[in-house]
């Protein structure tokens, strides 16, 4: 097949590895100190004067109802109540693709799932607002629960759950690559099975929070939230209250977390603005744990089925997919994800035929959306585990069958999916050594077993969700003798470590250190343009624009200290706070002196760098026709892992202990290596959790049955297996600081890990998430009987 | 009907009126302005409102404010002394234990029992120890490898 | 969710706390750590306009040894009773299920007595105002139906104390005191069998648990082992104790006694399965015997997340384990 040439690194960009003195240390997080000390101030510990208490009542009875009447006159009647709102006091439509928003403030007409929210009030107090919940009275018609996606389409005829959806499916697409259907009559070795997926939830540990202050006299509203998508958010308040952007301000206070579930707007958002608008008083909105489980936004429950073809040497020949994606009531992320799990069938192996065809489908559960990885994590699970019963077919170590289709730098995947740098190799072959998974697999007692994933990630999108070619993110920098060195972006950092990681990149790039660079992140008015926290978009987006910034921001004290120092500006380096000939040795200033200099006598130094994704088209590469929906994928570069799962299976009670990690990471250079380690470990535990404990239940009425952090069970640290990450050695030169992700990547691996250790265990070959005890002993039965 | 009760909250007595229904969260959030102290599933389930209690870490959003009365309460943000980070905070801090920082409150005051009855503890007395705390960010690593550095005495 | 509002009583003696048990009987609840009641009224569970507290009755507190009986005062901490030397050294069957019990944050407020008071739980019932509401109210909540089983006036809700089991085992007594006098009964007495109310104080009554009793002669070995899906917070699937008494290290099994959390409306002793030790060698086939007759003598129903069928099987896996361990039987 035709590979493209690499294209070449894009503007201001080293084509080699840099000598970093901030990059690539683990430099403590500079928003630690504040948290260890309990000072960093999440939304929820606000109070503002006047302030007032935001609740939602929520619909109890059924999962999809008409509403034929709300009675909120009770609720005002008691005292201390200061307003109640329904829905259709604010009907328009909102959602984080444009395409698709279907979501209100409150429910109009109907509810759509158990738990949605009906009205809302504001009281002086929390009890208050509580009492005044119970007042209020909404009848409701019920109609059919569609639970299931399968009978969800099949009844669609009957009843819609959306009426400008037919079909109850909310987008449908079919993306077809080669000739897939000729290239399996060619394979020595195809394999077709089917897989599930569970519904599960980000479990961040803040509960949603926002704090809405209008100003009636100046129409300004001021909204501090718990989100990963300020800016996102902020088009859609706009939208919903009629407001123009630039009389609302979004402040992120700090955030506990976010996984995707921050990753859009929140009722709980809507509904503080809309009570403070109403009432002229700042109204907090804090939800409970269970109306975090009801408004949900966790991933997808995919229903797949997946056929892998390979020629006699093993390599992969096509690949067919089909995708089910139960997405709940509402659309979200639904299209985006949908064409993401499309997307990446693609990597991180050569596949030259593809086919994928898929469909997200409207049932009346709470909606799905953005979880981390993704898109990623359900075709993953499919496809490492297909390829490790493959190797099995073939008589070869998954190892060698995986090793030998993976992709490298430079690689152009069939749907023009460009990976300009791949170190994927070297994260199998290191994870394989510091396991010695070729020692043990298959070679261990029955109840034991490893197995071994690998996996991928987008590092940031090609595409706004809205049509719109404006940079992803922008950076201000300002560099003057009072406040020193100002980075000003409207980032969100939601414990992930972006705000370290830029003051690095930010130091780097200037020639100074990581602690001279104060960080101004998550506010939309002090903030210079940023997409939001998704897609592990951040680190290159913000790198690519701090470069560019502080490129014009060193120009203008090169010029300066030239005069100074009495030598030609282009022959001036800036490092470690001075600034110096690279010819003549003897020729140096201090950072400092030179920016006194700068500012006596023009004033303050300012720049603004931006970052403007590559815009690759999703076509077939063959025909050259675009395809749908394949513009999604599409991502200036891409992280890659490999995990070994080490597992005790207790035969007798079924139970799974995932005793050892190995993992292996590209994440390219690493900017804080000890924040990388943090990622991959907590993604370890966060997709393990998937894998063997956490499943929202719901009952046969479409109510969740366990919406609590005792009954959805998050792993504790007795969970917790030994865990050896590695950073493999990576730049990519194509890259700001040679970078890419790693918050989404390594929970891609785990989970087909897990199934594949669990397989060499016991020889059992488990499909559907999450693994209980009751499933494994069912299985080990089964097999029992079987022999 | 409220009723005072005096609490000594990070070595400083305080006395607080309140009604019998609120939960000791409560009256170090709202009415001590303690908000270091999270509220993250109010049900005894996640360790987000860890305090110590006369020296034992307790989940403050199941103990009555009333049923405090007389004992000695330390929150997060008694930890530090004098602007000097309890070797605790420093270690979470060097060791990257902290993340998104809403467990970080309670795990640290846990761990701070945990040394206070014994110094040097074994790593699975450790994990036990913690056991009551969800973090859904770190993978727990790097806080076992934080409370271990401040255990063994080292270097942080 | 907010607490509901209601009146504190905190008398300082027994003597004061009869009589508020009978003036406010019926609308009142005890309160003694408060980890499991406080987590009940925030989800409106109860709504009692009056919380009688005992933490001033230092009476019911610690534990002493006297004449071959361990003596426990009910407001003992969990974490009290699990680290206390004479537990550990004489009990360590209950050392252990008081360390199993929720968290460690959770045992250094909650006491054995309010442990041994733990209310029957459901996956229907255990839920907030909010959720419940959507239903008819099921037996327990005071309603006609249970919606685990769809069978009227019978509640299934399950027993899922870690401490009694092993307390029952060991033959414990239990000292209750009401404005009738005081009255001494065996433990597993104190259990109704009743989901709706399933203990013979926790429906509000005028008495008090103020003493728990356990002979040291009754046994040669006790153990405890709970199975939970997590290794912490959780409540058990299944708790499995047994108590034995052997004539002579690896002899002869004078009197064994099984009694398994987590599978019923209290905590349910598998006497049959303790008859198939009794008067036997701790041998693989008596003991397979036992385990096998444990299984058959529950019958657990879906009140959680786990399915009958699992719970037996657990049973007849953690019962063997245990005897096997106690017995010093070899697998």
């Amino acid at each position: 097949m035709n590979y493209k040439p690499a294209p070449e690194g894009f503007a201001g960009v080293s084509l080699m590895k840099e000598k970093f003195t901030q990059v690539g240390k683990s430099v403590p997080r500079v928003d630690a100190p504040q948290k260890v000390k309990g000072e960093a101030i999440y939304t929820g510990d606000m109070t503002l004067p006047g302030m007032v208490y935001g609740k939602i009542k929520r619909c109890t009875e059924y999962a999809h109802a008409i509403i034929k009447k709300i009675d909120c006159s009770k609720a005002l009647a008691l005292p201390g109540v200061l307003a109640v709102l329904t829905g259709d006091e604010a009907p328009n439509k909102w959602g984080i693709v444009p395409q698709s928003a279907n979501e209100t403030a409150l429910a109009v007409g109907k509810v759509r799932f158990h738990g949605e929210g009906v009205a809302a009030v504001a009281a002086v107090d929390e009890e208050t607002a509580e009492a005044a919940l119970d007042l209020i009275e909404v009848a409701y018609e019920p109609l059919p629960v569609l639970l299931d996606p399968f009978e969800s389409m099949e009844r669609a005829g009957e009843m819609l759950i959306h009426e400008d959806s037919p079909g109850n499916i909310l987008h449908a697409g079919d993306q077809v690559y080669g000739d897939v259907d000729k290239a399996f009559t060619e394979c020595a070795y195809v394999l077709e099975k089917e897989f599930r997926t569970s519904y599960v939830n980000h479990a961040f540990l803040e509960p949603h929070s926002a704090l809405a202050s209008y100003d009636p006299q100046n129409g300004q509203l001021h909204l501090w939230a718990s989100s990963q998508v300020p800016h996102y958010l902020h088009r859609q308040m706009s939208n919903v209250l009629e407001i123009p952007m630039n009389k609302i301000r979004v402040t992120l206070p700090t955030v506990g977390g976010g996984f995707g579930g921050k990753g859009e707007a929140a009722s709980s958002e809507f509904i503080a603005c809309l009570l403070s608008r109403k009432t002229g008083r700042p109204v907090k909105v804090t939800f409970e744990r269970n109306e975090v489980f009801f408004t949900h936004k966790g991933r997808h429950i995919c229903y797949m089925k997946m056929k892998i073809g390979l020629d006699k040497n093993g390599y992969i020949q096509a690949v067919d997919f089909d995708n089910t994606l139960d997405g709940g009531a509402y659309a979200g992320w639904g299209v985006v994800v949908m064409f993401y799990t499309a997307s990446m069938i693609h990597l991180p192996y050569k596949v030259p035929n593809a086919r994928a065809r898929v469909r997200r489908v409207y049932t009346n559960k709470p909606t799905c959306g953005a979880m981390r990885g993704l898109g990623g994590v359900q075709p993953r699970f499919a496809m490492e585990c297909l390829l490790d019963e493959l190797a099995e077919m073939m008589g070869v170590s998954p190892y060698e069958l995986k090793i030998k289709n993976a992709v490298e730098s430079g690689h152009t995947a069939i749907n023009n999916l460009y990976v300009p740098h791949s170190e994927y190799k070297k994260c199998l072959q290191t994870a394989v050594e510091k396991s010695g998974y070729l020692e043990k697999h298959g070679k261990l007692p029955f109840g034991k077993g490893i197995g071994l994933a690998g996996g991928y990630y987008i590092s940031g999108t090609a595409y706004t969700l809205y049509q719109s070619y404006k940079p992803h993110t922008s950076v201000l920098l300002r560099v003057d003798t009072e406040g020193g060195v100002t980075l000003h972006c409207a980032a969100a950092e939601i414990g992930q470590g972006c705000t370290t990681v830029m003051a690095q990149m930010a130091a780097e790039a200037l020639g100074i250190r990581y602690e001279d660079v104060h960080i101004v992140l998550g506010d939309t008015e002090l903030g210079a343009f940023d997409l939001g926290s998704f897609a592990s978009r951040l680190t290159y987006a913000a790198g690519a624009a701090i470069k560019e910034a502080a490129a014009e921001i060193n120009q203008k004290l090169k010029e300066v200290a030239s005069g100074m120092l009495g030598c030609r500006a282009d022959q001036l380096a800036i490092k470690d706070r001075k600034i110096y000939s690279m010819y003549e040795t003897k020729k140096t200033i201090e950072w400092e002196k030179v920016v006194q200099a700068c500012v006596n006598s023009v004033g303050a130094l300012t720049s603004i760098g931006h970052y403007s994704p590559p815009r690759r088209k999703g076509i077939d590469l063959i025909s050259g026709n675009r395809v749908q929906g394949a513009n999604i994928g599409h991502s200036p570069t891409f992280g890659f892992s490999c995990q070994i799962h080490e597992v005790d299976v207790d035969l007798e009670t079924g139970r799974i202990r995932v005793t050892k990690v190995t993992e292996a990471g590209d994440c390219g250079q690493a900017v804080n290596p000890m924040s990388v380690e943090g990622q991959v470990e907590g993604s370890i535990m966060f997709a393990m959790g998937q894998a063997l404990y956490e499943e929202i239940k719901l009952d046969e009425n479409g109510k969740l049955l366990n919406p609590s952090l005792h009954d959805y069970k998050t792993p504790t640290v007795m969970e917790m297996p030994e865990m050896d990450t590695n950073i493999v050695d990576s730049y990519d030169p194509t890259a700001p600081f040679g970078v890419k992700e790693t918050g989404e990547g390594a929970v891609q691996p785990t989970i087909p890990a897990i199934v594949n250790a669990i397989d060499d265990a016991i020889g059992v070959r488990f499909t559907e998430l999450p693994i209980t005890p009751e499933k494994v002993l069912k299985a080990l039965k089964k097999k029992k009987e079987a022999d | 009907m409220k009723r005072i009760i005096t609490l000594v909250v990070n070595g400083e007595q305080r006395e607080v009126a309140v009604e019998p229904d609120l939960t000791l969260l409560e009256v170090l959030r709202e009415d001590l302005g303690l908000t270091g102290t999270k509220k993250a599933c109010n049900q005894g389930e996640c360790g987000a409102c860890t305090v110590l209690l006369d020296g034992k870490p307790v989940s403050s959003c199941l103990v009555l404010a009333v049923r405090a009365h007389g004992k000695a309460v330390v929150t997060v943000e008694g930890l530090a002394e004098n602007g000097r980070l309890h070797p605790l905070q420093e270690a979470f801090v060097t060791y990257g234990a902290v993340q998104c920082g809403f467990c970080t409150p309670g795990v640290l005051l846990v761990a701070k029992a945990l040394l206070d009855t014994n110094p040097h503890p074994t790593a699975q007395e450790i994990e036990q120890a913690i056991a009551g705390n969800i973090c859904r960010c770190t993978g727990y690593v790097k806080i076992i490898e934080a409370i271990t550095a401040v255990a063994q005495n080292q270097n942080i | 969710m907010r607490l509901p509002k209601f009146q504190y009583l905190e008398p300082a003696t027994l003597a004061e706390t009869i009589p508020l048990l009978m003036e406010h009987q019926g609308r009142s609840k005890v309160i003694a750590g408060g980890t499991d009641l406080l987590v009940a009224l925030k989800q409106r569970l109860h709504t009692p306009a009056y919380l009688i507290s005992l933490s001033n009755l230092a009476a019911l507190k610690g534990i002493r040894e006297e004449d071959g009986m361990v003596t426990i005062g009910p407001l003992t901490t969990l974490e009290g009773v699990s680290a206390a030397p004479l537990i550990r050294e004489k009990l360590p069957g209950l050392a252990q299920a008081a360390w199993e019990v929720g968290s460690p944050l959770l045992r250094p407020m909650a006491t054995i007595g309010g442990n041994l008071c733990l209310d029957n739980r459901c996956r229907f019932y255990n839920q907030s105002l909010f959720w419940r509401s959507a239903r008819q109210p099921c037996c327990k909540a005071g309603g006609k139906v249970c919606h685990v089983t769809n069978k009227e006036n019978a509640c299934f809700s399950t027993y899922s104390g870690d401490v009694a089991p092993v307390l029952i085992a060991l033959q414990a007594e239990i000292k209750l005191v009401g404005s009738q006098g005081e009255r001494i009964l065996p433990l597993e007495q104190f259990y109704t069998g009743d989901g709706r109310r399933p203990n013979l104080i926790g429906g509000g009554e005028a008495e008090l648990l103020t003493e728990i009793r356990i002979p040291l002669s009754s046994h040669t070995g006790c153990m405890y082992k709970k199975y939970r899906l997590r290794d912490s917070i959780d409540f058990p699937v299944v708790g499995v104790a047994v108590a034995l008494r052997l004539d002579q290290p690896q002899g002869i099994c004078r009197e064994a006694k099984i009694v398994i959390t987590g599978v019923g409306s209290r905590p349910v002793e598998a006497t049959q399965a303790g008859e198939k030790l009794t008067g036997r060698e701790m041998r693989p086939e008596f003991i397979l015997a036992a385990s096998e007759t444990a299984a058959a003598e529950i019958h657990p129903v879906r009140t959680d997340q786990v399915g009958p069928s699992f719970k037996r099987h657990l049973v007849r896996v953690m019962v063997a384990e245990i005897i096997r361990e106690l017995g010093g039987v070899d697998r």
